[in-house]
Order: structure tokens, then sequence, then C-alpha cells
């Protein structure tokens, strides 16, 4: 993939400082005790380079068919590039070979494409072709039904009555695994419209590093050998792969690992969410891919002295 | 050049005073230690999960309200009364409260089975029966956003019998529905992704605001992004309250975090789901 440049600076920053000062800060019952602590990312947005902006509209056009109306502004900000019409907005952050692409007009109620299954994934797999993404990582390419449906309620509240589901819009969903290993937060998400056109997608689909692609074979062997999986109380060990995990697409930062993935269930059968433990060879937490850096305050305890006396 | 400049600071600041105009206060509730009350598994992710959202609508410059973890989540903040109204953490304070923990699921749901948020403290497990206890948007409560990232808790066979009666000015509901074989993960992700569909990041160049992270409907965002780290069967679920099936599934599909739209009156529902 070729390589972008970025600036970061933080003029937004101060611009939303200055904000404060002019008295457009918000009011409202924030409690101070718990507020926390954060570091946004410094920002400032500046016109893309012309080699990179050419670039970015080459893809825009060829790969994901936008056809752009009017002036397009082509900005970088926060390691993020972006192209944009102020109706179409592609931005791709080249280090987590992310892209978004966004129509400000698009709307779930809107009709959404009516084409067959297969056109609808073979569109999802030439778009990650075109992005030179080999089809070897595809791991499932799958369309998303979705079902809308409607109901009344009586004034009463007691009795109420529901209209029958209904089918709406499909959303393509790519998954990837490279060598066979799962890359959980890697996908290409995508709705198009009735017009064939993209209304909304996501595709994050970073480079794996080497370093990472030798650990996941330590990790294998480790799993295949003596791993021993961190004990849960009260739950019992329902299943144990490696895979790959990064900062998802909508991250400022570009972490990757590998990592033993464990699942748990309950042994209490009406006790539900899995819990997950990402781990490495000897049983301890890996360290997790983060989206941007923050720092929070610790919470002071509550006053328990208002508590309702709880009960099951 | 000058007339540029200063047009690009007027603009600026304009827009940052819009968004703030709309900004909705928010509170987060995350259980890990389940083990304390006996039961378990602990969720090592749910901290992080409720971290990774806050960062987003601290971003957002959205005001916090509360960010509770483990004990100090109680079961009475769900419950409909002084519990949800605790001005330190009840659910029904903030306008979007963001639950991340346990519930429960059932092996084959059916209309009549309830749904339950899981918290413990004080060595005391609790479970909020959603569809007897919980009321949001009454009584003086400002929920708009109810997002649960709690295994089960909006089983669709159930949604008339659990889910009507909770919506007391409650805008729209996020969450899922699935069985004891088919069920979410424990995810740091899932709700992080989330947050940042529900307000993206714009950036501002030459006075124009310029989306660098797409900013969706909660709806929209759900379907998105709720099917993140779960098994298969499982469902993202998006419920809305209005006076028509019109409005309420116009507010389902359209209704953004921030601005929001105008409080709902009526009881249809409609609601929109996606599986894995």
């Amino acid at each position: 993939m070729r390589k972008f440049h970025f600036i970061r600076t933080s003029l937004i920053a101060t611009l939303m400082t200055a904000g404060s000062l002019t008295g457009c800060a918000i009011t409202g019952p924030a409690d101070d005790r718990s507020q926390s602590v954060l570091t946004p990312p410094s920002s400032e947005a500046k016109e893309l380079e012309p080699e990179n902006a050419r670039l970015l509209r080459n893809i825009s056009e060829k790969v994901f068919g936008i056809k752009w109306l009017g002036r397009v502004f082509a900005v970088s900000d926060r390691g993020f590039e972006i192209l944009t019409d102020q109706v179409t907005t592609l931005s791709y952050r080249p280090t987590g070979n992310t892209f978004f692409v966004q129509n400000s007009k698009a709307s779930l109620s809107q009709p959404s494409f009516e084409g067959s299954d297969g056109d609808y994934i073979e569109r999802g797999k030439a778009l990650l072709t075109g992005l030179g993404i080999d089809a070897s990582e595809i791991a499932e390419a799958r369309l998303l039904q979705q079902f809308v449906q409607v109901g009344f309620s009586n004034p009463d509240g007691k009795n109420s009555s529901l209209e029958p589901p209904k089918k709406d819009r499909r959303t393509l969903l790519i998954t990837r695994a490279v060598n066979g290993i799962p890359v959980f937060n890697s996908r290409l998400i995508m709705d198009l419209d009735r017009g064939e056109k993209i209304a909304g997608l996501e595709i994050t689909w970073p480079k794996i590093s080497p370093d990472v692609m030798e650990k996941v074979k330590f990790l294998q062997k480790a799993a295949r050998a003596d791993f021993k999986a961190p004990e849960q109380k009260f739950a019992e060990l329902e299943a144990v792969e490696v895979g790959i995990l990064h900062s998802p697409a909508a991250s400022f930062l570009d972490e990757q690992t590998a990592a033993i993935r464990v699942i748990y269930r309950s042994n209490d059968p009406s006790i539900g969410k899995k819990a997950v433990a990402y781990v490495d060879a000897t049983g301890k937490p890996v360290k997790m891919p983060r989206t941007m850096e923050t720092h929070e305050s610790p919470v002071p305890s509550r006053n328990q002295n208002t508590q309702i006396q709880p009960s099951r | 050049m000058q007339i540029r400049a200063w047009l690009f600071a007027a603009c600026a600041v304009l827009t940052f005073g819009l968004s703030t105009a709309h900004a909705q206060n928010y509170s987060t509730g995350a259980v890990d230690i389940y083990n304390a009350c006996a039961t378990g598994p602990d969720l090592p992710q749910t901290i992080p999960e409720a971290a990774n959202v806050r960062h987003w609508w601290d971003l957002a410059r959205f005001p916090q309200v509360s960010r509770w973890e483990n004990s100090d989540v109680w079961n009475t903040d769900f419950t409909d009364g002084n519990g949800d109204l605790e001005p330190q953490g009840g659910s029904d304070v903030a306008n979007i409260y963001f639950f991340t923990g346990h519930g429960t699921c059932q092996s084959a749901p059916q209309a009549a089975d309830p749904d339950f948020l899981v918290t413990c403290s004080g060595g005391t497990l609790g479970s909020t029966n959603i569809g007897t206890s919980s009321r949001w948007g009454n009584a003086g409560g400002q929920s708009r956003f109810m997002l649960l990232d709690a295994s089960c808790p909006m089983d669709l066979v159930s949604l008339g019998n659990n889910w009507f009666p909770p919506f007391r000015g409650l805008h729209v509901a996020t969450g899922h529905s699935g069985n004891r074989t088919h069920d979410t993960l424990d995810s740091s992700s899932r709700g992080d992704q989330f947050a940042a569909r529900t307000v993206g990041v714009t950036t501002t160049f030459l006075g124009i605001v310029i989306s660098t992270i797409p900013k969706q409907s909660v709806t929209w965002a759900w379907m998105n992004t709720g099917l993140i780290d779960v098994q298969s069967q499982v469902c993202a679920v998006s419920i809305a309250n209005d006076t028509t099936a019109a409005t309420a599934s116009n507010r389902r599909d359209n209704e953004f975090i921030s601005p929001s739209f105008g409080p709902p009156i009526g009881n249809w529902y409609a609601w929109r789901w996606i599986c894995s």
C-alpha cells in the first residue's frame, strides 16, 4: 500500500478551548467527583498534499465508485485523509488501512440495494481486491438481513398488539483470517442504497506485522502444548483460539498484537454474556490495542448511605 | 487572507457552540466482579469497555454525570422511583446511560419470559426485571437513550412485554436478543465502536465541518457495531417509541444521540434488528 504523510497540531483543541471561553460550554448536572480527565488527540485540519489527494481520489472513483459533485475538499487531520463534497465523505486512515464512506443524505429508512446476495457479496469482494487485499484473507462473506417491526400498547399498558415483522435492508459483513488465523477486529461492513451506491461503509484491514505473525506461531504451539487457560470461578471453559487483535476502525492509534482468546460460560445457566480473556502463552492478559491515548482519574467510592436495600 | 482567517475562526467557534448546545449528559455503569456475589464469571472487558465509551463521549464534550464500576453499580439504579433517580448514579438521571455487565438468557426465550440486568453490590447479586421494574423518562427522569450491553436483555419474542412499559419518555433503547448457546461475548470493542459511531469525529476546514469518523443515528450505529464479538444467531436490537407507527419508525431509524429529537409521546413502538 502506498505511503502517506500525516501532520498533527493542536489548532482545533485551541479552538475548542476558545469555544468554552465564549460561553458555548454546556452546563449540566455533571458530578465533579466522577468527572474523567481525557487527553483528546490533538487536531488540525490541513489541506491534503496534492499527490495524496490525487491518489485518494483515484481510489474513491475507481474502487468505491464515488461520483463527486461540485467542489471536493481534500483534508488531513489526526492521521485521517479525507475527501468530501459535503454530501459524500471518504475518510482513510493509512496506518490502520481503514476506510469510511458516508453519505450524509443516507438513512436507514431509505430503500436499499435490491440485487442478489451474490451480487452484493461480489461488490464487497471487489472493493477489497481494488484495495490490494488478498482474497485469501477473506474468512467469511455474509449478508446480514435486517428486520423491522412495529407494535402498539393500549393505554392501560396491559395489552399490546404487534404487527408482523418485515424484512428490511441487508448489510454485508466480510471477516478476515490470515493464514487461517482470525483477525478479530478486521472487517468490511457495508450498506448499499437502491441505486447500488454506498450508503455507509467501514473497512479496517491493516497489514499485520511480521512480529505479530511470529507471535501467532509461538502461541499456536503453546496452545497445542502445555497452555493452561486461567481459571475463572463459577464458570467453565468453552473455547480457546489463537487470533490477532488490532485497534478497531474508529481509532486514532494503530496497535496490534496476537493473543490466545479464552471464552468461558457461566456455571449458572441463567447468567448471560460469556467472559473472554485475551492472554499470552503463560495465561497472563495481553495489552489490548487502544483507540486513543487517554487518562482517567480514579473514581472515589460511591456514598452508600443513599443506597436502597438491594434485592434479587 | 485576513477575511478568510476571520471566517474560519468564527465558523469554528460557531460550530463548536452548536455542537455543545446539543450535548447530552451521560452515565456509564460497568460490572466486572461477580465472584463476590458467588456467581460468575467475572467480566474483565466491561471496565475498559465503559472507559472506551466515555472517551468518545468526552471527546464530543458530553458532560459526564457518573461512571460507577462493580459494587458501585446498584441494582436499584435501574428500578423506577427513588432508585433510578438516585442523584449519584441512577439510570434515569442522565440523558444517556450505558450499562455493561451480565444479564440473563433463557435456553429458548418465550414471550412471557422477563429480561434482567444483573449487578453485584455489597456481596448481593441484584437482578432487575426490566419489564416490571424499570421506567425511564418519567417523574423528572432525564433518560433518552438506554444502551445495554448485557447479554440478552432485549429478547425479540418478549419485547412487547418487557420493553413497551419502560418507555416513559425514553427515546431509543438498544440491546441484544439471544439465548444460552448464542450469546454475546465480553468485549471492550463493541461499546467502544458503538459510542464512536454515535458521535463521530469532525474537523473544520475553511469553515466547513468535515466528518473523519462518521456519525450515525443510534440505531444505525448499533446495527453496525452491535454484532462485534458475539456468537452466531445473536441479534442487535434497537427500539423506539412515538405517537404513530410512522413516527416511531422514523425515530428508530433516524434519531441521533445528539442532537436528539424532541420527547416522544404515544404508545407506538418500532424496532429494528440484525442477526449474526
